[in-house]
């Protein structure tokens, strides 16, 4: 049996919350409403996030162009993924949603510019 | 040269006033200090924009890409590297950049859209000697993410605004270890969002009632000295100060809006917003001169930036038009508990709600927020809890804002948290 403290987030009151997790089972305590109960316990079983940063650029007006995994990566993945992506090196121009990199990590999640990249 | 309304600043306020105002027929002159329009957006690569108007999470250059796209499809005069350097009363604006040398344009609206910039050291008195190393957060912001330029392996971060925090994840994920955020306050000064998904998320240690008290290194930062803050003093505690080794120092401790220009045609400024007087249309005291976004009060969500930044545009337009209604004012008091309230006027008859924002002094539960002109309540909501680093917002119906017959105002009443 181990005990998880989350900071739920889900809304400006921040409770703290605990989740006792023994075995399957997951025990939420310290939640004030269902919503808070759902996040901690995705957060515990898999938490995500969604991964922003750049990538190299050639030929842009700008030397870096920011990116975002299209979807959710595993929190776990982010440094791995961000390791990928600094060898990487895309050519402008570039538009907002163009995939840069796919299925990173084999997370079958893409990677996609967030803005529009100019040649100069 | 002569234009309607010329919009300063290219950032999120600029752009949703300047999109809205050329939609109303009025022609329309944006001037952007910088080579690019979005203001702060492009740095700003992280996730969190839009979650209010676009009913997603958007990177700050997404967010920014939509009204970029927008005002280039409309009828709007863009001027980018150029920068305003002079306002006058008859509305004359003086401007350069290095194509056209210095310039003058008149026009019969200005709307200032400038945003804010960051405190520095010395601002803040931070002691010590100038060795290399030591950045605002706003700069590693955008040498890392624009420029790709990385500064440091050890990083101590000062403050915990909102810029420190989201840039302290990034020094992680760029391979340095950063050794501790310091904020002298007893309460983080960033979201709690920034405070898990930036902090918790890399297990970087929060000290609050800590401060730096002394830099050191002679070329570049080695190290600072840090210690424990009384509470009741804010000066540091004798024999709490320990070193941590470093070779870059991030100040984080906050923004302040860039009002240079404004003070220029003698705005009435307000007392804790660092920026103008705005009425319900972010009209201020200058007849025809508007003032949006940060420019105004330091905003947490970019959303309540573009909503404020529209009734700018709209009302710029009418003015032009000289269609605006100009009832009689009625003013808006910070009271208990609250730090600000923008706008600090309104202008009856209105047609439709005006929303209020304010920041509240302390940390409060179950909050009760009231609206008053002496005994009656003009609006009123609970909140489960209010904080200084996030905006509190409240609407007054257009019927009880009609009823108003001089001043009202804002107080917070809760449990003290
Ligand atoms: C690091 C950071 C993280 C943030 N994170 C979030 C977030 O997660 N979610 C969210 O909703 N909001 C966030 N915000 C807040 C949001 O980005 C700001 O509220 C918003 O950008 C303010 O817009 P603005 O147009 O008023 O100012 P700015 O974006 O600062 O734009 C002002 C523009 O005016 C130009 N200018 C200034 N003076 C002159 C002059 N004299 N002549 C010509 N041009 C001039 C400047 O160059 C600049 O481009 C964040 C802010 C920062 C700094
Ligand atoms: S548990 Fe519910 S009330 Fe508490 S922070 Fe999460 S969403 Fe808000």
């Amino acid at each position: 049996m181990i005990t998880k403290k989350i900071t739920c987030i889900c809304c400006p009151l921040g409770c703290s919350v605990n989740v006792i997790i023994n075995g399957d089972n997951y025990q939420v305590i310290g939640e004030q409403c269902k919503r808070g109960k759902d996040y901690a316990i995705q957060e515990v079983k898999d938490p995500r996030r969604v991964l922003t940063t750049t990538v190299k650029i050639n030929f842009g007006i700008q030397k870096m162009l920011p990116v975002k995994s299209k979807n959710e990566v595993p929190k776990n993945l982010l440094n791995e993924c961000v390791k990928i992506l600094s060898k990487v090196v895309v050519e402008a121009p570039i538009r907002c949603g163009d995939v840069v990199y796919k299925n990173i990590h084999d997370t079958r999640i893409d990677i996609i510019a967030t803005r529009d990249m100019e040649r100069v | 040269m002569e234009t309607d309304v010329v919009v300063i600043g290219g950032g999120p306020a600029g752009l949703a006033a300047a999109a809205i105002a050329s939609q109303q027929q009025v022609d329309v002159t944006i001037f952007e200090r910088a080579r690019e329009l979005g203001g702060i957006l492009p740095q700003c690569i992280h996730n969190g924009f839009g979650n209010f108007i676009f009913n997603k999470m958007l990177t700050g250059p997404e967010y920014a890409q939509h009204y970029i796209d927008l005002v280039k499809k409309l009828k709007i005069h863009i001027k980018t590297d150029t920068t305003v350097l002079k306002i006058t009363k008859d509305k004359q604006i003086i401007a350069t950049n290095s194509k056209d040398g210095l310039f003058k344009i008149k026009t019969k609206s200005i709307i200032l859209a400038m945003g804010c910039r960051e405190r520095t050291r010395s601002q803040i008195l931070l002691p010590g000697s100038r060795p290399a190393g030591i950045y605002t957060a706003g700069t590693t912001q955008r040498l890392i993410n624009v420029d790709g330029i990385m500064l440091g392996s050890k990083i101590v971060i000062l403050g915990s605004g909102d810029v420190g925090l989201i840039m302290a994840r990034r020094f992680i994920l760029e391979g340095a270890e950063v050794k501790g955020v310091f904020e002298i306050l007893p309460h983080p000064g960033g979201l709690t969002r920034n405070i898990v998904q930036c902090l918790e998320d890399f297990d970087i240690p929060l000290n609050l009632c800590h401060t730096i008290t002394e830099i050191h290194g002679k070329k570049r930062v080695t190290g600072v000295t840090v210690a424990e803050i009384d509470r009741s003093t804010f000066n540091p505690k004798k024999g709490t100060e320990f070193f941590i080794p470093c070779d870059t120092l991030v100040i984080a401790v906050g923004l302040i809006p860039e009002n240079e220009l404004s003070k220029q045609v003698n705005i009435s400024m307000g007392p804790n917003t660092g920026g103008p007087v705005v009425d319900n249309n972010m009209q201020t005291s200058e007849a025809g001169v508007f003032a949006c976004g940060n420019v105004v009060h330091v905003h947490d969500l970019v959303d309540d930036v573009t909503i404020s930044s529209e009734l700018a545009g709209k009302a710029a337009a009418e003015y032009v038009k000289n269609q605006i209604k100009e009832g009689a004012l009625k003013s808006i008091h910070p009271g208990k508990n609250v730090f600000y309230v923008v706008p600090q006027h309104i202008r009856c008859d209105l047609k439709s709600s005006v929303t209020l924002y304010f920041r509240v002094k302390n940390i409060m539960k179950n909050a009760e927020i009231k609206l008053t002109e002496k005994n009656y309540i003009v609006a009123q909501k609970k909140e489960r809890i209010v904080k200084p680093p996030e905006i509190v917002k409240i609407d007054i119906l257009p019927e009880e804002a009609n009823k108003i017959k001089q001043s009202v105002e804002v107080s917070v009443e809760g449990e003290l948290f």
